[in-house]
C-alpha cells in the first residue's frame, strides 16, 4: 500500500529499545490506550447495543472472512463500530459508524499509517472523531 | 619455623582486614568506575543499560554523595532521552524529592516539564516551568518562560502564550525566537476556517454538500450516492406499498443521513484543527529548539535554530 501524501508510518520496526518494547503492540502506546476500553464508558448494557454488538461480531467472524479484508483503516470498520457503541451507546454508535464509512475516502489523505498485524493501515481511532464534543479527560476522571 | 610463618600469615590477614583506608579507597574507586561505565553507556545512547548501571551504582554506593546524586539525575535524563516520558517524570520527581538542594534541580524540573508536555499533561508541565521561573534566574528562567509559551500554544491559549513569550528577557538567546512566535500568534485569526454549523446545515439540505464545503470531494460523493440510493429505494418501496421493507430501508437511511450530517460537522472541525496545526508547525519549523548531549565535553546543551 502506498503512503498518502504527508502521511507517515507512526511506528517502525527499527525502534532501538528492544528490551523495553519486546512483545509490545505495533501501535504506539498512547494510541492503544486511547482506543482501548480503559478510557470509555461502558454503555453496552442496553438490549439494542448488545444485539448490534453480536451482529458486528458475527460479521467479523463469519462474513468478513469470506468477503475479504477491505477496510483500509485501523481500527477496522467493524472494530471501530464496536468501540464506538461501547463508548457512546446504540444511537451515537450508529451515527458515528455511518460517519466512519462515509469519511473513509478522504481520511486516507490525512491519517498516519500504522502497522497492524501484517498490514499497514490508516490510523483513525474513535477519539479522533469525537474529540470536538466528547471530553475524554473529564469522562475518565468521572469513572 | 612453621609457627613463625603462621604468625606472618595471621599478621598479614589482620593488616588487610583492619586497613579501612585501603578498603575505602577501593570502594570509592569502584564507584567511580561504575559511574564511568554507566556514563559510557549513556554516551553510546544505550539508555536502557545505562539506567541499569546508574541503579547499580546507587545500590552499591548509597553513601557516594555527588555520584549518587548524579546517578539519580542521569536516570531521569536517560528516560527523557529515550522518550519514555512517564518513566522520566517518575525518575526526575524521585531526584527532586531526594536532592531538593541540588544544583541540577532547575534542569530536572525543565526535563520533567518537557516530559509532561509530551504527555499532554499541560497543567503539570506549566507547574514545573513556573517553579523554574520562580526559583531560577537568567537563561534557566528564560527557557522556562519560553517553554510555558509553547505549552499555552498547544492548549490554544494564544494570549497567555503571547504573554509568556513577551516575558523572555532581551538578553536571552531565546529572545528572537520568542519574538517570531509572538508575531506569528498575532496572525492566528487569519488561519482559514470552516464553520461546523454551515457544514452541518448544508449536509442536512443536500447530503454531501457539507463535505464539499469542507473540501472533501470523495466523501461528498459517497454521502450523496448513499443517501440518494437509500432515499430513492425507500420512496419506491412505499409507492409500491411495501411498507415493511420501506421501513427497514428508511431505518438504514436515517443512519446514513444523520451520519452524513455528523461527518460534515466533524470534517469542519478536523479542517480547522489541521489548518491550525499546520500554522503552528510552520512557526515551530522556523524556530527549532533541540536538546543535545555533547560526548566530547560531557555537557548538555539546548540548540536554537532559526530560518530566515
Amino acid at each position: 500500500m502506498l503512503a498518502a501524501p504527508g502521511a507517515s508510518v507512526v511506528y517502525g520496526a527499527d525502534d532501538p529499545f528492544v528490551p523495553w518494547d519486546f512483545g509490545s503492540s505495533q501501535v504506539p502506546e498512547e494510541r492503544v490506550e486511547a482506543t482501548g476500553t480503559s478510557d470509555i464508558n461502558q454503555r453496552t448494557d442496553s438490549l439494542s447495543s448488545r444485539i448490534l454488538m453480536r451482529g458486528l461480531t458475527f460479521f467479523s467472524e463469519y462474513i468478513s472472512k469470506v468477503d475479504g479484508d477491505r477496510c483500509p483503516m485501523y481500527p477496522t470498520c467493524a472494530s471501530y463500530s464496536r468501540q464506538v457503541i461501547k463508548k457512546h451507546g446504540f444511537v451515537i454508535g450508529i451515527v458515528m459508524t455511518a460517519d466512519r464509512l462515509i469519511h473513509e475516502g478522504n481520511e486516507t489523505d490525512y491519517a498516519p499509517l500504522v502497522r497492524a498485524g501484517t498490514r499497514v493501515r490508516y490510523y483513525d481511532p474513535v477519539n479522533w472523531n469525537d474529540y470536538w464534543w466528547f471530553n475524554q479527560k473529564k469522562n475518565i476522571d468521572k469513572q | 619455623m612453621r609457627t613463625v610463618a603462621n604468625g606472618f600469615i595471621i599478621l598479614f590477614l589482620a593488616f588487610m582486614l583492619l586497613s579501612p583506608g585501603h578498603a575505602g579507597a577501593d570502594t570509592l574507586c569502584d564507584c567511580k568506575k561504575q559511574m564511568e561505565f554507566a556514563e559510557s553507556l549513556f554516551e553510546q545512547s544505550d539508555f536502557y543499560r545505562a539506567i541499569g548501571e546508574y541503579k547499580r551504582l546507587i545500590f552499591l554506593c548509597p553513601d557516594a554523595g555527588t555520584l549518587c546524586e548524579k546517578a539519580y539525575f542521569k536516570i531521569g535524563v536517560s528516560y527523557f532521552r529515550a522518550e519514555k516520558w512517564k518513566n522520566a517524570i517518575d525518575a526526575l520527581e524521585t531526584f527532586l524529592v531526594n536532592f531538593p538542594e541540588s544544583r541540577m534541580v532547575g534542569e530536572a524540573l525543565y526535563l520533567k516539564g518537557r516530559s509532561e508536555q509530551n504527555l499532554s499533561l499541560y497543567d503539570e508541565a506549566l507547574t514545573s516551568f513556573r517553579r523554574i521561573a520562580e526559583s531560577e534566574t537568567g537563561e534557566y528562567r528564560a527557557r522556562a518562560l519560553y517553554q510555558s509559551g509553547l505549552v499555552f500554544m498547544e492548549m490554544d491559549k494564544w494570549e497567555r502564550a503571547g504573554e509568556m513569550f513577551s516575558q523572555v528577557p532581551e538578553e536571552s538567546r531565546l529572545y528572537d525566537s520568542a519574538g517570531v512566535f509572538s508575531t506569528g500568534l498575532d496572525n492566528i485569526d487569519n488561519i482559514p476556517r470552516k464553520s461546523p454549523a454551515v457544514a452541518g446545515t448544508l449536509a442536512a439540505i443536500i447530503p454531501g454538500a457539507g463535505h464539499l464545503y469542507t473540501e472533501r470531494r470523495r466523501d461528498a460523493l459517497v454521502a450523496f450516492l448513499l443517501n440518494g440510493a437509500f432515499i430513492w429505494s425507500a420512496v419506491e418501496l412505499f409507492d409500491d406499498e411495501k411498507y415493511v421493507t420501506g421501513g427497514i430501508v428508511t431505518f438504514f437511511e436515517l443512519g446514513w443521513y444523520t451520519g452524513n450530517i455528523y461527518s460534515a460537522v466533524s470534517s469542519a472541525h478536523k479542517f480547522n484543527r489541521r489548518k491550525k496545526k499546520d500554522f503552528l508547525q510552520g512557526l515551530r519549523d522556523r524556530v527549532t529548539l533541540s536538546y543535545l548531549h555533547d560526548r566530547n565535553n560531557a555537557g548538555d546543551y539546548l540548540i536554537l535554530s532559526m530560518k530566515f
